[in-house]
């Protein structure tokens, strides 16, 4: 189970993919991945556009890549990508992050700490623990989530009323 | 008759609430005069979920319904407020 000040311990692919198989459905309600415009290019890896401002004339374009390798004692890890090369590069790809302001539950780092990594900071993702954030113990992640709960921060994150402001760049 | 059909007669509304945690969702019955603190209970019974101490009730568009949570939902329909009826369950969560 997750908790703050210890580094993520690497799940079997066996139990992270069969947990991840498990969830999906729950997840994606009832929809198909390709319905859904998700790419799942590996057992443990998903892309999953989302988009800012979802109810303006003109939403921003966003593409999440998760990948489960720790799940699911841990969360998801959680990087806005390139959507082009779906990688991200620091001082490169900043137009494809989102800027979230004064939201208690969730920012995006482009370089966290100068550690020269994105951190999307938020305690539904595997970054938030990697970089020993700290926290309260109430918000740690646990087994009763699944991913729905990382995906929903993100969302709510890139509405105007979570604090929505734009790209970064 | 069955229950659902007794309430579609008597016009009464339909909420629907979704658990942010795991995207479980559920669909039910309530009355006009009810609360939505009522619904907010109501709702972890329906999806067999316990309350934790920091659980926020929202509006599915994110809004918090805190300072409604007294009002029944013929007030919040009057009101404007959150009127397809559609919830969220937040839990705890933090960053930034």
């Amino acid at each position: 189970m997750a908790k703050h000040g210890e580094d993520p311990i690497l799940s079997s692919p066996s139990v992270a993919t069969e947990r991840l198989n498990q969830d999906l459905p729950i997840v994606l309600k009832g929809r198909t991945l390709e319905a859904a415009g998700w790419q799942h290019p590996d057992q443990l890896t998903l892309f999953i556009p989302l988009w800012g401002n979802p109810d303006s004339t003109s939403p921003d374009l966003y593409l999440v890549r998760f990948q489960f390798g720790y799940y699911p004692e841990w969360p998801p890890s959680a990087q806005f990508v390139n959507p082009v090369t779906l990688k991200y590069e620091i001082g490169k790809d900043a137009i494809w992050l989102p800027r979230i302001e004064g939201n208690p539950r969730i920012q995006v780092h482009a370089d966290y700490a100068n550690t020269m990594r994105q951190v999307v900071c938020s305690s539904m993702t595997l970054e938030f623990y990697q970089v020993h954030h700290g926290g309260k113990e109430e918000e740690i992640w646990t087994t009763d989530h699944n991913f729905a709960a990382t995906l929903n921060e993100i969302n709510m994150g890139l509405r105007p009323s979570g604090g929505y402001k734009g790209r970064q760049a | 008759m069955t229950d659902e059909k007794d309430h579609e007669k008597k016009g009464e509304p339909i909420v629907e609430v979704t658990y942010l945690k795991t995207n479980k969702e559920v669909r039910f019955h309530v009355e006009w005069t009810n609360t939505l603190q009522f619904v907010w209970d109501k709702a972890y019974d329906e999806l067999h979920e316990k309350k934790v101490a920091d659980d926020k009730f929202e509006c599915s568009d994110g809004n918090l319904l805190t300072a409604y949570l007294d009002d029944t939902l013929e007030q919040l329909r009057e009101k404007k407020i959150c009127v397809d009826r559609k919830y969220q369950i937040h839990g705890p969560t933090g960053g930034a």
